[in-house]
């Protein structure tokens, strides 16, 4: 079950968080809530997501063109390690021999 | 002492504020778990670092903790989840390739690793998209009338397919403005999100007012008697009739402000002005006494307003 939050729970929730702030980082699609009639939804993810942004903009004061940068590459590195940790648990129930065989390989290429 | 915060920050007692907030924020760049995902004691040193620094960024409190009144553990922070803390969940909406899913083939899932990795060895980016895809965005374009950009509105595009779609007008929509809606573009691919539909948005001129970022413009008929009296009008405003006092003695041109009578935008607090041009209109017939008081006034009274314009047209 996801829990939902309006833009006032949000705001109370982060309270580092101004709502002019708020829209600000929606408007820049930093994040992304659900539209909901005249308001958004947010989820756990944009809440956290909103705790890393202003501790990158109010501790780091960072500029939006910076958290772009970084935010995106957040997510991809979040990706890429998906990717990692699903051949890893592949490779973990693999017969013995096939991964002896899978390392060697990972050594000569 | 345990819980130095001087000593988490790694500053000495002397250090200024300044130079508090230098150490604290090169921490940050160092312990914060989200930019080190893969630190497990990130979290720890982070929210250590972040404790000393709400006592010592604030010089009253810096005070009490060094006359010894508060103790180096700082107000407990709420509990937060960092944003790596879903990484790995189906609710990241955020991450672009969104993991292989339980309920896939796992023969697909090889297949689909290879084909990623051949095309991330083209030259491709790698860790983004790949085993889905998210659909394309659809582009439309809709009129808008002038008074619901202004003033916000709901209505409804009808798509190729004959299905509808709801679509809101934010307040202030300006022309040529682009409104996205999420996940209402084509479908995805291989259970990827769906691409967004982009609304171009064109919005019809209004016959009565004109825009100027925020504020409203319009041009507003007064007669002879109002201009040299002055008296009070009515206008109308995006939002319905106002009164509008003019001021003796207006000239055609003169532009009075109606403040807060423009458009208001979401999250931004002060509205825009609407502006009001005085624009004198005779009538059509002037009657025989209007005619005979101003061949009179003619005679003894010398103003002319094209004085200054023929000196500064220079010929």
């Amino acid at each position: 079950m996801t829990e939902r939050f309006s833009e006032a729970d949000v705001v109370t929730t982060v309270t580092r968080l101004t709502r002019s702030q708020l829209f600000r980082f929606v408007e820049a699609e930093f994040v992304r809530p659900e539209r909901d009639g005249d308001g958004f939804v947010f989820t756990r993810v944009d809440i956290a997501r909103l705790e890393l942004l202003c501790d990158l903009s109010q501790d780091l004061e960072l500029d939006d063109t910076a958290l772009d940068v970084i935010l995106s590459l957040i997510d991809q590195l979040h990706a890429a390690k998906q990717e990692i940790e699903t051949m890893r648990r592949a490779i973990a129930a693999l017969p013995e021999d096939l991964r002896a065989s899978l390392a060697d390989a990972v050594k000569r290429s | 002492m345990p819980n130095d915060p001087y000593k988490t920050l790694g500053v000495t007692k002397a250090a200024t504020t300044e130079e508090i907030k230098k150490a604290y924020r090169k921490l940050v760049r160092t312990s914060h778990p989200d930019l080190h995902p893969d630190d497990a004691g990130a979290e720890a040193r982070f929210k250590a670092i972040g404790a000393a620094y709400d006592i010592l960024k604030d010089p009253e409190t810096r005070a009490r903790y060094d006359a010894g009144e508060i103790d180096g553990l700082g107000a407990e922070r709420p509990r937060r989840q960092y944003y790596r803390d879903f990484a790995n969940s189906t609710e990241n909406a955020y991450q672009q390739g969104r993991g292989f899913g339980s309920n896939v083939d796992p023969a697909d899932i090889f297949a689909e690793i290879l084909r990623n990795r051949a095309r991330s060895s083209g030259g491709d980016t790698f860790g983004g998209r790949g085993f889905e895809a998210p659909g394309q965005d659809v582009r439309y374009s809709l009129d808008v009338p002038f008074l619901d950009a202004a003033r916000g509105a709901e209505t409804r595009i009808t798509l190729p397919d004959g299905q509808s779609l709801a679509v809101r007008i934010p307040q202030g929509t300006e022309d040529g403005q682009m409104l996205r809606l999420r996940g209402k573009g084509a479908p995805g691919y291989g259970g990827g999100p769906a691409g967004d539909a982009l609304i171009s948005i064109v919005v019809r001129p209004h016959p009565v007012f004109r825009r100027d970022g925020d504020d409203i413009l319009l041009t507003l008929p007064i007669t002879l008697d109002e201009a040299i009296l002055g008296g009070k009008v009515t206008t109308p405003t995006i939002d319905g009739p106002v009164g509008l006092t003019v001021p003796a003695g207006a000239s055609s041109g003169r532009v009075l402000r109606l403040r807060g009578r423009g458009i208001s935008r979401a999250g931004q607090k002060t509205k825009g002005d609407q502006r009001v041009e005085l624009k004198i209109v005779v009538p059509p017939d002037p009657d025989a006494g209007l005619r005979a008081f101003l061949s009179d006034w003619r005679k003894t009274h010398a103003f002319d307003p094209r004085a200054d314009l023929l000196k500064e047209a220079g010929i």
